[in-house]
């Protein structure tokens, strides 16, 4: 076990000291997991509590600056889906234009008034086309106004029907004043309300912006580290050391072992550091189950490492490995839904990729991020991706040539 | 002849490796075919058939009501609606992934609203809306689909209870009445909309403001860019390669001049990057139906980017000290620019400052143009992207010439 460690912490000296290697392990991951995360809606958090706040953020300009405008505003704060944030129509613009947000409100001038005199009023919500969020936040802002349109029209009933009747000594507008303070109170104490909770256990939020790219993230640069074993595997062999290894008394297994231990502490302490950047830096909830993020981790790595290994051991030279090593990373990454949420994908994309193990990866990720599942929530996830490292390291095995 | 020569020999030694031709040629068009497989030829994400799991513990209307807005033929083609017996079995098909969300109706939900007479204020109906957060987007529609019924819902109530409180403490109605006339009221009411949302959707990226944008159309060239540029850092790393095994040393000692053997090694690399660019444009045109868009154009812009991407491979492989730094410089720089550029994302998607800051990239030029092409535009469109390229490769050229010469002088020494 020494022999396999001494060279495994050789490998890691011998990868360390190349400082272009950082850039691998910390900086681009870093610097991507950032950038993907912005590019994804993560960066425009306004408020303080924006980190614990996960609800899509609605910029609404309030050009009336009324009790009722402020009714709206405190209505759509009651979402559970959106929150509005105050800006003026030339930020708000600026903001929804720089993809900051997904929609935003105009509350004309003269609201309050029209909405007293009986007036159809007109409220401006625009939403950015293509957006993957815009149905929803559309969706949230007109379930606010008809909240409000619903506590409007009852107290316009209500006092229309008491004027009819002579049964109020009050002008109109006093009345209708006094109504809409009444049906406020009687819609905020309503008897029906909808809970959207979730499975996590740490939180019933859904996670957005970068709790959706860090873990992918996380896979696409981990996996480029890992299959990083395959430029070792042939640089040695190319340059003949692994040849002169054999002089050394240690067999094939530990040679194999002491690379492979190398290239797997590597990758996982970059897991570590990118978990604990997104958990630190970036706000993102990576679950209740330390242990189960430690079980997926290891396997995925363990997966990782021997496809490097299998890639190292069918390329001739370092050179075709380092190429073999970006395409394989990048592609499989992407298909394996680091790249873009699954659920956008067509089922048959869905099942077809199942044969990655990247997939798997993700999957259980997912599980154990989103879905706060422990140890046994991702079992099928690490047994599958157990399976893929013994085929991996079985066939590599079998292939492996010193020269 | 000799610079001729030079560039053959380094063309051939590029398309005799079969590991450069899988980044030159199979990853982009993989990739391309992999997008468009996810996404269809229009780029854009459509949600359909989204799983909802919904337990109607409600025996009255109102949770009947709910259930026909979900298998309404309205969102037929959005949501797959099944009924579930218990509130377990549904979170079950949740947490399972085969449910976006699990609406769990409450029994109580008609008769807490329509008992007759004064609405009890002390009881709740909460319907519950259980999300999958592994499916965020099909989760809060099915969730927004809900909180609108029980907006109206909310809005019956507000009229009714205001009304009865007001009618019944004015006593001009009688009692046997009041049900009835409240009823007719609290109708009226809910159709009577004061604010109407005036909805509007803005186009925000450039590629999508135009109806004619082709996003296959971008994202075939953009995966081409993306592993040119690979390929070039290859390229650059050619020279550390030759110097290594001393090949650089007797090319030097050869009655060549140093000038040559750079333009010979440059033009071998933009040729072979001007080669991969039109074999994938063919390719994807022959086997996906992918246009780039008009040939005169793209031929443009193919060669000012493989000008532009060669001369950050040069560069790179001039200033790095060995081959395994020039590898991982030119990866990291390919990367990099790639994720700035909008390689993966329509560039007009990404935040302004990364869009400006990204234009010391090829990619971000050239991505403009095919851009620009997507969008149906013609050669007057790419003029001042072509213009850009070329000015890099004129200033990065320019650098690369001097590191060279240092280079070649220690190489001498």
């Amino acid at each position: 076990m020494r022999k396999i460690l001494a060279l495994a912490w050789n490998n890691i000296r011998l990868e360390l000291s190349d400082r272009s290697s950082l850039v691998f392990l910390l900086i681009l991951p870093l610097a991507f997991t950032y950038i993907i995360g912005i590019a994804m809606g993560g960066a425009y958090e306004p408020e303080s509590n924006a980190s614990t706040d996960t609800r899509h953020p609605v910029i609404v300009v309030d050009q009336d600056a009324s009790a009722l405008s402020a009714q709206l505003i405190a209505v759509i704060e009651t979402s559970q889906i959106i929150r509005p944030v105050e800006q003026n129509l030339s930020d708000a613009i600026d903001i929804f234009k720089g993809q900051g947000v997904s929609a935003y409100v105009v509350i004309p001038a003269g609201f309050g008034a029209s909405i007293t005199t009986g007036q159809p009023t007109l409220l401006d919500l625009v939403t950015a086309a293509g957006d993957n969020y815009a149905l929803t936040t559309g969706q949230a802002v007109q379930a606010a106004v008809a909240e409000l349109n619903a506590i409007l029209s009852a107290a316009k009933t209500t006092t229309d029907i008491l004027v009819s009747l002579n049964a109020s000594s009050l002008p109109y507008d006093q009345l209708l004043q006094e109504n809409l303070q009444a049906a406020s109170a009687v819609a905020a104490e309503a008897p029906v309300t909808v809970l959207h909770t979730g499975p996590s256990a740490t939180t019933s939020e859904i996670a957005v912006g970068f709790a959706q790219t860090s873990p992918g993230q996380l896979v696409t640069w981990v996996l480029i580290t890992l299959l990083g074993s395959s430029v070792v595997i042939a640089s040695e062999r190319t340059k003949g050391t692994l040849y002169r290894l054999m002089a050394a008394p240690l067999s094939k297994g530990q040679i194999l072992a002491g690379i492979i231990l190398g290239r797997l502490a590597l990758g996982l302490v970059q897991i570590i550091i990118l978990i604990g950047f997104g958990s630190l830096v970036l706000g993102v909830d990576w679950g209740s189950s330390y242990s189960a993020l430690a079980l997926l981790s290891l396997s995925f790595a363990l997966a990782a490492v021997a496809l490097g290994l299998l890639i190292g051991v069918l390329s001739k030279t370092a050179a075709q490995a380092r190429e073999l090593t970006t395409a394989i990373s990048m592609i499989t990454a992407a298909l394996g839904g680091a790249w873009w949420p699954m659920e956008i994908t067509p089922q048959l994309y869905q099942t077809a990729v199942k044969i990655l193990p990247t997939t798997w990866a993700m999957q259980g990720f997912t599980d154990v991020i989103l879905r706060g599942q422990d140890v046994s929530g991702i079992l099928i996830e690490t047994l599958v991706l157990l399976g893929f490292a013994v085929a991996f390291f079985a066939f590599s095995a079998k292939k492996f040539d010193y020269e | 002849m000799k610079i001729l020569n030079v560039a053959w020999k380094e063309i051939l030694t590029t398309y005799r490796d079969r590991a450069a031709l899988i980044t030159m040629l199979v990853a982009p068009f993989a990739l391309t075919l992999v997008m468009l497989f996810a996404f269809g030829n229009s780029g854009t994400v459509v949600l359909e058939n989204i799983p909802v799991a919904i337990v109607n513990q409600d025996g009255g209307e109102l949770g009947q009501a709910l259930v026909d807005v979900f298998e309404s033929d309205e969102l037929a083609d959005l949501l797959e609606p099944s009924l579930v017996g218990t509130a377990t079995e549904a979170k079950a098909l949740v947490d399972e992934d085969k449910a976006a969300a699990a609406v769990i109706i409450p029994a109580e939900l008609t008769s807490i609203i329509t008992t007759g007479g004064p609405p009890a204020t002390d009881a709740l109906a909460t319907i519950e809306v259980y999300q999958n957060p592994g499916r965020t987007l099909s989760a809060q529609i099915i969730a927004g689909i809900t909180d609108q019924f029980a907006g109206n819902i909310v809005a019956g109530y507000t009229s009714g209870h205001l009304l009865w409180e007001t009618l019944t403490a004015s006593g001009s109605i009688p009692t046997d009445e009041l049900q009835i006339q409240i009823e007719s009221l609290v109708n009226a009411s809910i159709s009577n909309t004061i604010i109407t949302v005036n909805a509007t959707e803005q186009n925000i990226s450039q590629a999508q403001s135009s109806s004619d944008f082709n996003w296959a159309q971008y994202m075939g060239p953009s995966m081409a860019i993306l592993f040119l540029m690979f390929s070039v850092a290859r390229g650059g790393r050619i020279l550390l390669v030759e110097q290594d095994q001393g090949t650089l040393s007797r090319m030097l000692a050869s009655p060549t001049r140093p000038s040559h053997i750079l333009i010979g090694k440059v033009l071998g690399i933009v040729s072979a990057s001007i080669l991969q660019m039109l074999i994938l444009m063919v390719a994807m045109r022959l086997l996906m139906n992918v246009s780039w868009g008009p040939f005169g154009p793209v031929l443009a812009i193919i060669v000012a980017v493989s000008l532009a991407a060669t001369a950050w491979g040069i560069l790179i492989g001039t200033r790095a000290r060995t081959v395994a730094q020039a590898g991982n410089l030119g990866t990291a720089i390919s990367l990099i620019f790639a994720a700035a550029s909008g390689n993966f994302y329509p560039r007009s998607t990404l935040p302004e400052f990364l869009q400006k800051a990204s234009l010391i990239s090829p990619n971000a030029w050239a991505l403009d143009a095919f851009e620009s092409l997507a969008q149906g535009g013609g050669m007057q469109d790419v003029l001042i992207p072509v213009i850009g390229l070329l000015v890099m490769t004129l200033i990065l050229g320019s650098i690369a010439v001097l590191s060279f010469r240092r280079r070649y002088a220690s190489a001498q020494a």
